[in-house]
């Protein structure tokens, strides 16, 4: 019970972690919503064996980025008709949120890529970022370079 | 571009309200959206499995043909299952809290193996099925008919390779992340 109660409260300082990692993923509210489940699952799994030697966040992210690219279960794709086709691809600075912008931005990045812009954009050192990925440091910086430089691309365009 | 207004952006960014899987999370085993999937699934396998199984016999003239070929079919039916109840539990397993880059090579090698553990065991119970039904047929075994053979040979292969390329295409974008952060 106090186990649940830590995990929860743990859940409602860092929810926006989940939140943020199912965006970067999935295209669609139904397969986010399907992936914010399937990582607050995982993260309660491992609870037991965290034993806080690094900080919520950086735990949170690692098992959320693990879900999230280790899956390969996808839901059967569901067919919408909209009244209007949605415009594709980022959408413009006065139709969306820059924030909303951002997130449509990183999701055009290959998967890998996405979990290194999270982590960054985050605020976390090359060296926290490598630690969570596996990487040098050094490999972090060169990677973010070429990523930055996409990035600024699909925004600028 | 400010890369420092965007790292604000995103680290404003979260759920506008509380989202009820917050609060759910206590019906988190059974209400968990791919295991639900994946349970339905091994519940009907399992079920079809288990009545073929018990109904095989009288059914299919069990007692007419050779016991060799009813206990091959009778233990690659009950592998099935038990590789049913394998894929259920690699699904339900926590993921490694691991260094991602490792954690995903791990996942790999579990999947991969057990892809192939999958593929040769569904082909290889299939070819147990065609040569049971086959195996009373008079004659067929002294004069083997080449066009039966080959037949059956071309489905076998067909089956196999389609289940090769479903499990390659499920573990490509796995395969394409740990080569994009290998590199």
């Amino acid at each position: 019970m106090k186990e649940e109660s830590a995990f929860l409260d743990l859940l409602k300082s860092h929810g926006g972690i989940i939140h943020k990692v199912a965006g970067l993923y999935c295209d669609h509210e139904a397969d986010r919503e399907d992936l914010r489940q399937e990582i607050t699952y995982q993260l309660w799994k491992s609870f037991g064996s965290f034993r806080g030697e690094s900080a919520p966040g950086t735990w949170m992210y690692r098992v959320a980025l693990n879900t999230a690219l280790t899956r390969f279960r996808r839901r059967s794709p569901t067919l919408i008709f909209r009244e209007r086709l949605p415009e594709p691809g980022i959408p413009s600075e006065e139709e969306a949120e820059p924030s909303v912008r951002l997130m449509a931005a990183i999701r055009q990045l290959p998967r890998a890529d996405r979990a290194l812009m999270a982590l960054y954009l985050e605020g976390m050192h090359h060296r926290e970022i490598g630690g969570i990925l596996g990487l040098s440091e050094n490999n972090v910086g060169v990677k973010l370079h070429r990523i930055k430089n996409k990035l600024k691309n699909l925004l600028n365009n | 571009m400010d890369f420092e207004e965007q790292k604000k952006y995103w680290q404003e960014a979260g759920p506008e309200e509380e989202q009820p899987w917050m609060d759910q999370h206590l019906r988190r085993v059974w209400t968990h959206p791919s295991l639900r999937h994946i349970r339905r699934q091994l519940i009907v396998e399992t079920t079809a499995w288990i009545l073929f199984l018990f109904l095989y016999y009288s059914a299919l003239d069990g007692d007419l043909r050779p016991m060799g070929w009813n206990l091959a079919l009778v233990i690659g039916l009950i592998l099935l299952i038990v590789h049913g109840l394998m894929g259920y539990h690699l699904s339900s397993k926590p993921v490694s809290d691991a260094p991602l880059l490792l954690a995903m090579k791990e996942r790999l090698k579990e999947l991969t193996n057990y892809s192939w553990v999958s593929v040769l065991l569904q082909t290889g119970t299939l070819a147990i099925l065609m040569g049971f039904l086959l195996s009373n047929v008079s004659g067929l075994w002294e004069r083997p008919k080449l066009w039966l053979f080959g037949t059956i040979v071309v489905w076998l292969i067909i089956a196999f390779g389609v289940q090769v390329w479903i499990w390659r295409s499920r573990l490509g974008e796995l395969r394409k992340s740990i080569e994009a952060l290998e590199h």
